[in-house]
């Protein structure tokens, strides 16, 4: 039990708390583990991280964990991208911004503060593109990196600590080496049924070494596989955070390819100095299109400062709007299910023309040896 | 005795006479509907492409070999009918095309969206329920006749179809 954390002594708060993990080996094997991981996140509540973010391929029949068989070449589709990010966390809030030669921006950043997420993003002719609304659920895309700092797993929009708190998520096994967890999320309202397991390293308070996710798509369309494994971590504020991780996800739809991410960290640094206000940046003033989701009203700046495009929404206006968006959304996924319902039995129809033509040759065959001895 | 031997052997003739000329009309009509349905699609391939992915049941993969495939076959298969080289393997594609062609148009109305095919040509673009129904009926009658032809001929003995 004592290895749930190697707990140095100037940290006082994080000794009670990881007493209180510990709890005398009183209590339940979740509670101990909830109690460590929050100890963790404690110590990384403010954190600043540097880190570079590659993505790249790797053959379904490889191991995508060994960067030998990966392909690091998809030109002209460019999909391998090469970030350099910086991430400021205030939990829950934080801002990033990532930098590189992404396929649809070149510059990000965004944050998310008291419930407001504001994005800025540099688009392919030099505008900018601001766009401030409550969706947090947007803050998370391109890329899943806000899993190795413990926001969120994977496309899985809680973390490792708030599935154990709800009760999804359970400890298997727990031994001196690793803490394995593991556990089914409901899936009502559309969610995708995902199973999740984890694996923990005790010695190093609690830090997720392998992270796994797995949901079965609806319809039979497949399964959706997220992998994480923590190669090296790199301790902060008395405990660890990861310093290179790589994540391979196999999607139904790349049936043969696995997607590559790889995470290493340049700096990762907890600093108790860092507050909210950090987390806001700069909108700009010239030569920008804003969409602000809370004041309701679109605006577009020239470069030369005039506003040449303005419009203001009613709530009802902007809800019908999205409502609208949101339906032509579901329909084209209901589109994509019927057209592949329909290929589906085009295929069956096909196979059953040719079994049909089959069996007339052979029973012309037949026929033919038969009227020949008669 | 020998004027009602002459009678049957007549009426035999005239039998046989009759089966080969419906034999013939047949093939000439599966040579005739097979060769104008290459026609258009020979020459207007990216349309006759359009129309597949129009259709919305031909995985991705398949449009370009069916696309430039099809045509060329058809009319393949058109002239082993006319000149009888390799005319039993060619009942047999045509009875596969019909089929499928058939279960096209089947999976078609089943679905209530109609849309122009091709299956007749690039020319005619018929897209309504009865239009399908008619099609589906000629490609019915392609696979049917084929077998017929098929099965009709005797082993050593000459085709119907001359």
């Amino acid at each position: 039990m004592l290895a749930y954390a190697r707990i140095p002594e100037r940290s006082a708060l994080l000794l009670l708390v990881n007493l209180s993990a510990l709890g005398l080996g009183l209590g339940r094997p979740e509670e101990r583990v909830i109690q460590a991981i929050q100890g963790r996140l404690e110590a990384t509540g403010k954190l600043y991280v540097e880190f570079q973010w590659y993505q790249c391929w790797a053959p379904r029949k490889s191991d995508p964990f060994d960067s030998r068989g990966w392909l690091h070449a998809d030109e002209p589709e460019g999909t391998v991208y090469n970030l350099d990010c910086r991430l400021w966390l205030v939990r829950p809030d934080l801002k990033f911004h990532l930098r590189g030669p992404l396929t649809w921006n070149r510059d990000i950043t965004q944050s998310w503060v008291d419930g407001l997420r504001t994005s800025k993003s540099l688009q392919d002719g030099g505008a900018w593109s601001v766009v401030i609304d409550e969706e947090r659920w947007n803050l998370f895309g391109p890329v899943p990196f806000l899993t190795l700092v413990e926001v969120e797993i994977f496309d899985i929009r809680q973390s490792l600590l708030e599935l154990l708190q709800a009760g999804h998520v359970h400890v298997e096994t727990e031994s001196a080496d690793a803490v394995r967890l593991s556990g089914k999320l409901p899936h009502e309202g559309g969610a995708l049924p995902w199973v999740v397991r984890a694996s923990l390293d005790p010695s190093r308070g609690c830090l997720p070494t392998e992270l796994e996710a797995e949901a079965a798509i609806p319809n039979r369309r497949g399964t959706i596989r997220w992998h994480m494994k923590a190669i090296r971590s790199v301790p902060v504020n008395d405990t660890h955070a990861p310093a290179e991780a790589i994540i391979a996800l196999g999607a139904p739809q790349e049936p043969d390819r696995y997607l590559i991410y790889h995470y290493r960290a340049i700096t990762v640094e907890g600093r108790p100095g860092l507050s909210k206000s950090d987390l806001t940046f700069q909108i700009p003033e010239r030569n920008v299109t804003i969409v602000d989701e809370v004041n309701l009203y679109t605006r577009s700046i020239s470069a030369e400062g005039k506003v040449y495009n303005e419009e203001k929404w009613t709530r009802e206006q902007r809800d019908r709007d999205l409502a609208l968006i949101r339906q032509s959304f579901t329909d084209s996924l209901g589109a994509k299910a019927i057209l592949a319902s329909r290929q589906r039995m085009f295929s069956l129809m096909v196979i059953g023309c040719g079994v049909t033509v089959v069996a007339l040759v052979g029973a012309w065959v037949w026929r033919r040896q038969r009227l020949r001895y008669t | 005795m020998e004027a009602p031997k002459a009678a049957v052997h007549l009426n035999l003739e005239k039998a046989r006479w009759r089966a080969a000329l419906s034999a013939n009309t047949v093939r000439w009509l599966l040579v005739l509907i097979l060769a104008w349905s290459a026609g258009g699609k020979l020459f207007w391939p990216e349309r006759f492409g359009g129309l597949l992915r129009g259709l919305g049941m031909i995985p991705q993969a398949l449009v370009a070999p069916i696309q430039y495939g099809l045509p060329p076959l058809e009319l393949i298969l058109a002239l082993a009918l006319a000149s009888h080289v390799g005319r039993t393997a060619a009942l047999f594609a045509t009875i596969f095309l019909g089929l499928a062609f058939a279960g096209v148009h089947g999976l078609v109305l089943i679905s209530g969206t109609v849309v122009p095919c091709g299956c007749a040509g690039i020319a005619v673009r018929w897209d309504s329920p009865w239009a399908h129904v008619l099609v589906a009926t000629v490609c019915g009658f392609m696979a049917v006749s084929s077998t017929g032809l098929l099965f009709s001929d005797r082993p050593g003995a000459p085709s119907r179809c001359r």
